[in-house]
Order: C-alpha cells, then structure tokens, then sequence
C-alpha cells in the first residue's frame, strides 16, 4: 500500500490501514523513545501517545514528505516534551541510570549480555537529548542528515556537528572505559 | 590530519564514507595509536548501529490502533468542524445589525453623524435599509455553543483514551 492510499484509508476510518500503518512504524517509534529516554519503564505508553498524535494530526499531513520522517518529528518532539517534564521535577532523565543500582537497569539493558553495548547504553544515556536524538536517526533508522535535520527542525549543519560530537564524546568514554577494564 | 596522525574529522569520515586518502593510509599502516583510535570508532560504529531489543508486545499495533479508532480521539459530535464557519458568519450579521440598528445605540449614531458630517448619508442609507436582526444573535451564539461543546466532547475523548 503506498502512502498517498494508506493516508487515505486512515482519514476515511479504515481500522485496518491505521494498524499497519503502526506496524509499519513501531520500531522507529520504540527505538526513538529507548534511545531517547533510557530510563522508562512504560515505553509502550509513550509509543502509543505518539500514535495516538499522528491519528489527530493526520488530517493536516499533506503529503508533502514521507511518513515516517512526519511520524518521526512527532516522536521527537513528544520524546522532547517527556524528557523536559520529567527533569523539571524529581529526577533528570540523563541521571536516571546512573542512580539506577545495578539489579535495576532498564529491561532491554538487562537483557543485553554484551557489557560494552550496555556500558555504551548507559554513557549514551549521559548525552544531552537531541545527541541522542541524532545518534538514533542516523545510525538505527539510517536517515540521511538532510532528513534528519527536517524531522528535529535544525540546520543540516547543526545535525552533523551534534553527530560528530556525540560520536567523539561517545569514543573517548569507550576508550576511557576500555583502559580502565585493563 | 593533525600533527601527522588522524584526526577525529578524519575517523569520523572513513565511518561514514568508507574514504581515506592515499597519505592517510599509508600513515594508518605506521601508526600504532590511529589504528587504535580508528578500531574504537569502528566499535562504536557497530554498537550504535544494533539496535536495542524490541520489547513491544506482539498486539501492540492490533490493540493501539483498535484502541484509538474505537475512542475517536480528537472527534466531537458532529463531523468535521464545519459549524465554525455559520456561527461567525452568523454572529457578523448579528454585529452589524446590532450596531446600524439596535435603539439604544441611537445616541451613538447621533454623535457619530455629528462628528463625521460627510458620513451622514452614508450612515443614513444603512439605517434605512436594514433592521436588528435578534435570531441572527441568537443563531449564532446556538452554533457556536454547540461548536464549543463538540470541542469540549473531543477533548474529553482523547483524554480519556490518554487515562
């Protein structure tokens, strides 16, 4: 089904259409928000909030980029709003792992046996949100910058310089982490 | 490069690009350390590209969106949002009216035809050629009640869907 049809089917109440159309997007969805808010614990929540904005906003969508960069600027800026929710009240999402204890870790970094991936988790969730933001769409959903700059609505130049420091800020914990292991 | 090694531009280039220039190699083949630095972008590379296990239900898509047609979020009353359009309409037929018409602006017309004497026939023709319009007022504070409620109804909907 291509886009222009399955925008259609949605607007005309075609039940159908709404849940592939999820289907198609879950993943973008769950890895924006895993990326970008490390710590929750209802991520299917926040997954289904984002949803349930692109079905009220579809009828203003016009069809003018693709879907899932449309859908993925309303994941951002819902990711966007959660993080500054919660960081203006009891905790600050990029503390949130760090005061975790070590039986407490979030479910997917529980389930990851590779310590350098959660190790990498974990400093990640250290970086400032739209780092994350930028890391997430560019290496897991393979945008190109131009796209990217688009859905989190900066200059393509701030994308790459956000993608470079995230990457060396990234590469030098690992390095940090590695010498200290030895 | 940078004082003859790699610089972080340069890692970051080859991770994305694949390109490194001839000088740029044969420095890598000497240098100990730019391997070094370049293995742990590559490592990096790697680990930010596996993407973190899914942990969504297997129903999630079926249930959200079963969930949110069956709420209709966003949705009022009435379809569409078309009683906006007569309730203003109506409500600058009633204004007019009101203002060319109603007997107790009368002072004001009065004073206004005083001030402004070259408007005076103007004013006059207006008087003459129309009269208050109550239903026009009533009509229109109807629909647009009734476009408030729609509202209203939405938004308890998606709030309710949100609970």
């Amino acid at each position: 089904m291509n886009q222009e049809l399955m925008v259609e089917r949605i607007r005309s109440g075609d039940g159908g259409a709404f849940e592939e159309f999820i289907r198609q997007h879950q993943r973008l969805v769950y890895f924006m928000v895993c990326r970008m808010i490390p710590g929750l614990t209802d991520r299917e929540d926040l997954c289904q909030d984002v949803f349930l904005k692109a079905y009220r906003n579809l009828p203003q969508f016009r069809n003018e980029c693709k879907l899932s960069t449309w859908l993925a600027r309303i994941a951002y800026n819902t990711c966007l709003n959660h993080v500054k929710r919660n960081s203006r009240g009891r905790f600050r999402d990029s503390k949130m792992l760090e005061e975790l204890p070590d039986g407490e870790l979030p479910p997917d970094a529980r389930m990851e046996q590779d310590e350098t991936t959660a190790g990498l988790r974990l400093e990640m969730a250290r970086l400032p949100a739209d780092y994350r933001a930028v890391l997430t769409l560019f290496h897991l959903q393979e945008m190109p910058l131009w796209e990217i700059a688009k859905v989190m609505g900066i200059p393509e130049g701030t994308v790459k310089s956000h993608l470079f420091r995230a990457r060396r800020i990234l590469k030098n914990r690992l390095e940090r982490k590695i010498k200290e292991e030895i | 490069m940078k004082n003859g090694h790699w610089t972080d531009e340069d890692f970051q280039r080859r991770l994305d690009e694949g390109k490194t220039e001839a000088a740029q190699m044969a420095h890598l083949r000497r240098c100990g350390s730019c391997r070094r630095q370049l293995r742990l972008y590559r490592t990096l590379g790697d680990l930010l590209s596996h993407p973190p296990p899914l942990t969504l239900p297997p129903r999630f898509a079926a249930d959200t969106a079963a969930k949110i047609m069956r709420a209709k979020p966003g949705r009022g009353l009435f379809p569409g949002e078309w009683l906006w359009v007569p309730a203003i309409l109506l409500f600058m037929l009633a204004a007019w009216s009101f203002l060319y018409q109603a007997p107790m602006l009368e002072t004001v017309r009065q004073w206004f035809s005083q001030t402004f004497d070259g408007f005076q026939p103007v004013i006059n023709a207006w008087s003459k050629g129309g009269r208050y319009l109550p239903w026009a007022a009533e009509g229109s504070g109807a629909l647009l009640l009734a476009a408030l409620l729609d509202r209203l109804v939405a938004s308890f909907r998606a709030r309710r869907l949100r609970a």
